[in-house]
């Protein structure tokens, strides 16, 4: 009955990898991208029993970025909390140690990080993930026009950020 | 002099079309029309540069790896491994854990420490044998860092 349809076993085993790396990108640190990820594997497991077998990481990172702006509105709703572009976060001169290990890229992530998270999540979406911008308007439901103007934004922004 | 054909964006130059062109999304009517824009234009060749060059660092950024695999963390662990009846508790267990973890105060990043994780996990994994159905039963959800 199940088909071709994955366990869910299957798929964390197979696109964990994936799931972590877009959360990371999309979140900007481990403790965010961690929570996402749990979060996202519950709706996976609950969307297996509907899922349509096709592409299985545009299928997760559609989840994955719908988690993630769910969360950013929740925010935005309660701005006592903690904001992710709090200052904290703004000071290039604080990396995390993963970034540390990565110094090559850090500034790329330091500079994605700092991004206003519409602008983040196209990029992500495409350039991380590599999503048509079809793709990116279906899954964050705007118009392909958006979807362009924000990369174009998004990457002018990290090019003036890396100057 | 070639005669510059404008391009659509507010003045004239290409702007968010510079990506599109990049990312071969545009049709190729609107491509041709790009390539003569910027056969003329020097500005939109350079701001094609620069989006090209951050286009490419984003794209090469590494794999950012877990700081653990997805299959020990405790709530992926409870949803895999639980059976019907029980998985409502863990996903109450999941939720109130949320729920607290949204009330503590947040504080600057920390990293994991990954020799702990690690040699946690390794200790509880080499005794159960079977890290994935033995450890959802004592499992509680963890956070990393604060």
């Amino acid at each position: 009955m199940t088909g071709e349809v994955p366990t869910w076993e299957a798929v964390a085993r197979t696109h964990g990898r994936f799931l972590y790396n877009v959360a990371y990108r999309l979140t900007g640190n481990d403790d965010d991208a961690y929570d996402l990820v749990q979060e996202a594997l519950l709706r996976v497991r609950k969307g297996l029993e509907t899922y349509q077998p096709g592409s299985m990481e545009g299928w997760l990172s559609r989840i994955v970025t719908n988690v993630f702006l769910d969360e950013v509105r929740r925010k935005r709703r309660r701005p006592v909390e903690v904001m992710p572009d709090d200052p904290e976060r703004l000071l290039p001169s604080a990396p995390s140690a993963d970034e540390a290990t990565e110094s090559l890229s850090s500034d790329v992530q330091a500079a994605l990080r700092r991004l206003p998270e519409e602008f983040r999540t196209a990029v992500v979406l495409c350039d991380v993930v590599g999503l048509s911008y079809e793709e990116i308007a279906d899954a964050i439901s705007v118009p392909v026009g958006t979807v362009r103007s924000r990369i174009h934004r998004g990457r002018r922004l990290l090019r003036a950020a890396l100057q | 002099m070639i005669p510059r054909p404008p391009g659509p964006g507010s003045d004239g130059h290409l702007d968010d079309v510079l990506s599109a062109y990049l990312d071969d999304e545009l049709a190729p009517a609107a491509r041709r029309e790009a390539d003569a824009h910027l056969a003329a234009c020097a500005d939109c060749r350079a701001e094609l540069d620069d989006v090209a060059a951050i286009r490419q660092a984003v794209r090469i950024l590494p794999v950012h790896a877990a700081p653990h695999p997805l299959l020990d963390w405790p709530v992926a662990a409870a949803v895999a491994a639980a059976s019907p009846r029980r998985r409502a508790a863990w996903a109450l267990a999941a939720v109130a854990a949320a729920a607290i973890a949204m009330l503590l105060p947040r504080e600057p990043e920390v990293a994991p420490s990954l020799p702990t994780l690690a040699g946690s996990h390794a200790a509880r994994a080499s005794i159960t044998g079977d890290p994935l159905s033995q450890l959802a039963p004592i499992a509680v959800p963890v956070r990393f860092g604060p």
